[in-house]
């Protein structure tokens, strides 16, 4: 989600009940007898109670995903940009909650888990900022990653039958051989889900001379149709796996915030009930 | 995150199933409650309440009940006129590592103390508003504070500082002695020659004369007559001279000076017990008998040691000397008479304050690295009444907020339970302190 000047509300709003939060917080504790406040008394609870809502809010969005249907729930920009902002918010409360201090083993493994979780959401976010700009810049046959695999069957497909069509017209043996060989040995394989460890065609400059020398290979028209479009299948190819790489960075972070965020709903859940309890 | 979940879970159960409940903690306990740290149930009996501090805002809510620590503890009441009783838990915080549980933060007295009304209306006896430990926030010593009149020190005694610690020594008793020499025989005294802390090291041990005075102040004593030169009785006045070579007896603590004329008594009686009663009456009718005219026409064995007590109290208490003036011979050297004192020997009672600061606390150990007259300005003092105490602005010397300085917060010299308050163990309810307490003041220290 690109951070613009839409979302000009969000931020002084976070960063005003924010502030409020943090400076109520202080005065009340400097009002508060005995050494201040603390995570169970009535200031620090309910903002223990009003930072776990927020986190709460912020999980449901994985929850919003599966229920497309749900119309009345609300703009999914909006939960998402609640997500985000409150997220960020319900850090500043838990830390007020928790007096700013890491507190005994459970509570500080549940703090050292709310930045994390906290922490990997802003690494996503700031990722979120420029990654997509990268994509555009260097994928210009930029695709939807989910329809990958039948671009490349389809790529395969009309390659296959340029090849056969260029093949059938050459007369040379040893030219047949030697398209026969570039083609399924070396271009086809690029062309498949999987990317072949060092294919020289992986890298563009390398790729241009492999196919400029093997379009001095005498052949019909048919020949000279068929590379000049493999080299653009080989090309789109390797901007889609440009694509892939740049994808898989935008989106790694994912890996530490989600089973974080589980972590913490159920870290979170046992110290409400020891904490209850005793 | 099947996986993240599974290690959550796995963390929380094992540390349930392995009873490691200081997982749980939301801090390390202190030092001295660390053997409850996998028994939560001890302190914490009572339910947490999250409703009731929640929505009714009351955050005096605790699950460890006051009846929790009275199982070990026992405190006292603080004051009987106190407003209201805060919870132990309330005041001293678990679950702060090592910080001193006794060590309250201020806000905890200030409570009160920055705005002081007593439950019975009846105006504060200590300052109506504390509000912190400087001039103008913290009251001075009550010792100080001249409340009707200048302070002074209540003692009796007579008794100059200055002369004690003179820089060059003071003459012993052995220069008064036939073969002392008055320049050689000098004692330079320190404070530490009488002051001792007591067990403890917080406080002065009471000066006593027989531990501080009696070395060189003894009480002597002189029988009436004049010693024979008779070898008849030479066994007689090596008695009487051994009699006169020990001094009187002091009254000890709790004793009056009855205690001193009995055992001059005592002592009299066996010295004529003691020789052959041959010739004794003739004897003591030549040497001892003519004596403020105690003798009627038949005199007793008896007489004698009447007519010597009566000769012996002279010397020790003689309020005027010939001249008419008021004597300082005898008891009164140091002694104050006291016309009223229904003691044999009138004297005033010495009235040396065992405490001076009844509401602070004092570890003299603690600044053993001072010099004692760095506080107590004792080398300039020549009268009993000068009270030798510092003022609260000299220990602000030492003990401010400001940079550098020491420890100034209430718990640093004040105590908020009484040392010999109690609290029942059963009810958790304040008990047997009101006498304690009437008798100090209605207050602790």
């Amino acid at each position: 989600m690109l951070i613009d000047h839409t979302h000009r509300s969000w931020i002084v709003g976070t960063f005003a009940v924010g502030m409020g939060a943090v400076t109520l917080y202080f005065v009340l504790d400097y009002f508060t007898p005995g050494g201040g406040l603390r995570g169970g008394d009535t200031v620090g609870l309910w903002y223990g109670v009003a930072g776990s809502a927020l986190m709460v809010f912020a999980g449901l969005i994985s929850a919003l995903r599966r229920l497309p249907s749900w119309w009345f729930l609300g703009q999914r920009r909006v939960w998402l940009r609640g997500h985000v902002w409150l997220g960020l918010l319900s850090g500043v409360l838990i830390l007020c909650h928790s007096h700013f201090r890491m507190g005994g083993p459970l509570e500080f493994l549940l703090m050292v888990v709310v930045f994390l979780v906290i922490g990997s959401g802003i690494l996503g976010l700031l990722l979120q900022q420029f990654i997509p700009a990268l994509i555009r810049e260097q994928v210009e046959s930029e695709a939807p990653l989910s329809q990958l695999d039948e671009i490349l069957l389809r790529m395969r497909d009309q390659s296959d039958d340029l090849y056969s069509k260029a093949v059938g017209e050459l007369a040379d043996e040893v030219a047949r051989l030697r398209v026969q060989g570039f083609y399924l040995e070396t271009a086809r394989p690029w062309l498949s889900e999987v990317l072949p460890v060092d294919s020289p065609i992986a890298h563009a400059p390398i790729s241009r001379e492999i196919f400029a020398q093997t379009a001095k290979i005498q052949g019909g028209p048919n020949l000279m149709a068929f590379l000049t479009r493999l080299e653009g299948y080989c090309n789109e190819r390797r901007q889609l796996a440009r694509q892939q790489q740049l994808h898989k960075i935008l989106h790694t972070w994912l890996l530490i915030h989600v089973p974080l965020s589980v972590m913490l709903l159920i870290l979170g859940i046992a110290h409400v009930i020891t904490a209850l309890y005793w | 995150m099947l996986g993240a979940a599974l290690v959550s879970l796995g963390l929380v159960m094992g540390a349930l199933l392995l009873d490691k409940k200081t997982a749980f903690q939301s801090g390390p306990l202190s030092h001295s409650h660390g053997s409850f740290n996998n028994a939560c149930a001890q302190c914490h009996t009572e339910p947490f309440a999250p409703a009731a501090r929640l929505i009714l805002s009351n955050s005096n809510f605790s699950s460890v009940s006051d009846a929790s620590c009275v199982k070990c503890h026992n405190p006292g009441i603080h004051h009987l006129a106190e407003q209201f009783q805060p919870s132990c838990a309330s005041c001293h915080k678990e679950h702060q590592g090592e910080r001193d549980l006794k060590r309250v933060p201020d806000s905890e007295c200030l409570q009160c103390h920055k705005d002081l009304h007593r439950a019975d209306n009846a105006p504060p006896q200590v300052a109506q508003s504390i509000t912190g430990f400087d001039a103008k926030s913290h009251p001075e010593m009550r010792i100080h504070q001249a409340i009707g009149g200048p302070s002074t020190d209540p003692g009796t005694v007579r008794f100059s500082h200055q002369s004690h610690l003179k820089p060059d020594g003071i003459l012993t008793i052995a220069s008064f002695l036939p073969n002392g020499d008055a320049n050689r025989v000098r004692k330079i005294l320190r404070c530490a020659d009488c002051h001792q802390t007591d067990k403890s090291g917080n406080l002065m041990t009471e000066i006593s004369y027989d531990a501080h005075c009696k070395s060189c102040h003894p009480v002597p004593v002189r029988l009436a007559g004049t010693p024979s030169k008779d070898p008849r009785y030479t066994k007689f006045e090596t008695l009487v001279a051994n009699f006169q070579a020990r001094p009187a007896l002091h009254p000890a603590k709790g004793q009056d000076t009855s205690a001193t004329l009995g055992e001059l008594r005592q002592r009299l009686e066996k010295l004529i017990g003691d020789p052959p009663q041959v010739q004794i009456m003739d004897y003591l009718d030549f040497q001892y008998g003519f004596f403020n005219g105690v003798f009627g026409a038949r005199r007793e064995m008896s007489d004698w040691p009447k007519a010597q007590m009566k000769f012996l109290v002279e010397q020790l208490f003689h309020p005027f000397g010939k001249d008419g003036k008021p004597s300082q011979a005898g008891c009164l050297y140091c002694h104050t008479a006291d016309p009223k004192s229904a003691d044999p020997i009138p004297l005033a009672k010495s009235n040396i304050p065992k405490r001076w600061n009844r509401h602070a606390l004092f570890r003299h150990q603690s600044h053993q690295h001072l010099d004692c007259q760095s506080c107590h300005k004792a080398q300039f003092s020549q009268n009993t009444s000068d009270i030798l105490m510092p003022t609260i602005k000299q220990c602000m010397n030492c003990h401010h907020t400001g940079s550098g300085g020491a420890r100034a917060d209430c718990s640093e010299c004040h105590k908020y339970h009484p040392e010999n308050g109690s609290r029942d163990i059963q009810s958790g309810a304040y008990s047997h302190t009101l006498e304690a307490l009437t008798r100090e003041g209605n207050h602790g220290p």
